[in-house]
């Protein structure tokens, strides 16, 4: 709090907060606050200043807003990729277009679904990457079948069968699976 | 309703601040406090004018 100032080759000490007297002192506080510099520009959600000065910056986060871990969102996309192109290769079922993936936290507000279709984007939540190959295999023939077939009928069945002939061993597994599934 | 940063935390955040007797001066009186220059992190004229309030002792 104190600071030497040189001043016509004499030293005087100045205080920039006055701790005796605290009502003397500027507090302010802002948000949104940009500074820019050499690297570009830098914007803070809420900065505190004392008399001018930015003492305490305050970073916020939305506790609803969830994000993906990057690391595992990779693995789990590589895995459904090669599943995919496993599909694809064996040509049993014809899709139409490109199948991409997308790998988000959540897909519905209960959290309950674990991937859905969307055009020609099959959405899938990050926490399937604890799931077993056989289960994720599952889960892809299921969403290509549905790129055919919107509801589950027999003929939906049917293309999930023949995508994945013993569909009901990733089927299983994801049942058994789906309490890691938060 | 979408929930926003500046709508949830931000707001309880000033407002808890408010009451502790923290001034709240919005971007855009912070742009004009600043004048514009926004390489400069510090508040100048406050500062100025804080300095010269607290050391009127000193000549």
């Amino acid at each position: 709090m104190v600071v030497p100032l040189e001043k016509e080759g004499r030293e005087e000490v100045i205080r920039i907060v006055d701790l005796k007297n605290v009502d003397v002192n500027e507090f302010m506080v802002t948000r949104q606050l940009t500074v820019e510099g050499s690297k570009g520009e830098f914007r803070a959600d809420i900065v505190l200043f004392v008399n001018g000065i930015p003492l305490v910056l305050i970073e916020c986060k939305n506790p609803t807003r969830e994000e993906v871990d990057k690391e595992q969102a990779n693995v789990l996309y590589s895995r459904l990729s090669k599943i995919y192109d496993e599909i694809e290769r064996e040509g049993k079922v014809k899709v139409f277009g490109n199948i991409d993936f997308e790998v988000v936290k959540k897909i519905d507000r209960k959290n309950e679904k674990i991937a859905k279709l969307k055009g020609n984007k099959i959405i899938v939540k990050v926490s399937a990457v604890n799931l077993p190959d056989n289960a994720l295999k599952y889960i892809v023939a299921h969403e290509i079948a549905h790129t055919l077939v919107k509801r589950h009928t027999k003929k939906f069945w049917k293309i999930v069968e023949t995508i994945y002939p013993e569909f009901k061993v990733g089927q299983k597994e994801l049942a058994e699976y789906s309490k890691f599934l938060v | 309703m979408l929930y926003t940063e500046k709508g949830t935390v931000e707001d309880f955040i000033i407002q808890e601040l408010q009451k502790l007797g923290w001034t709240y001066v919005n971007p855009e009186e912070m742009k004009l406090k600043r004048k514009g220059d926004f390489e400069e992190p510090l508040v100048v004229e406050e500062l100025r004018g804080a300095l010269k309030r607290i050391n009127s002792d000193v000549n």
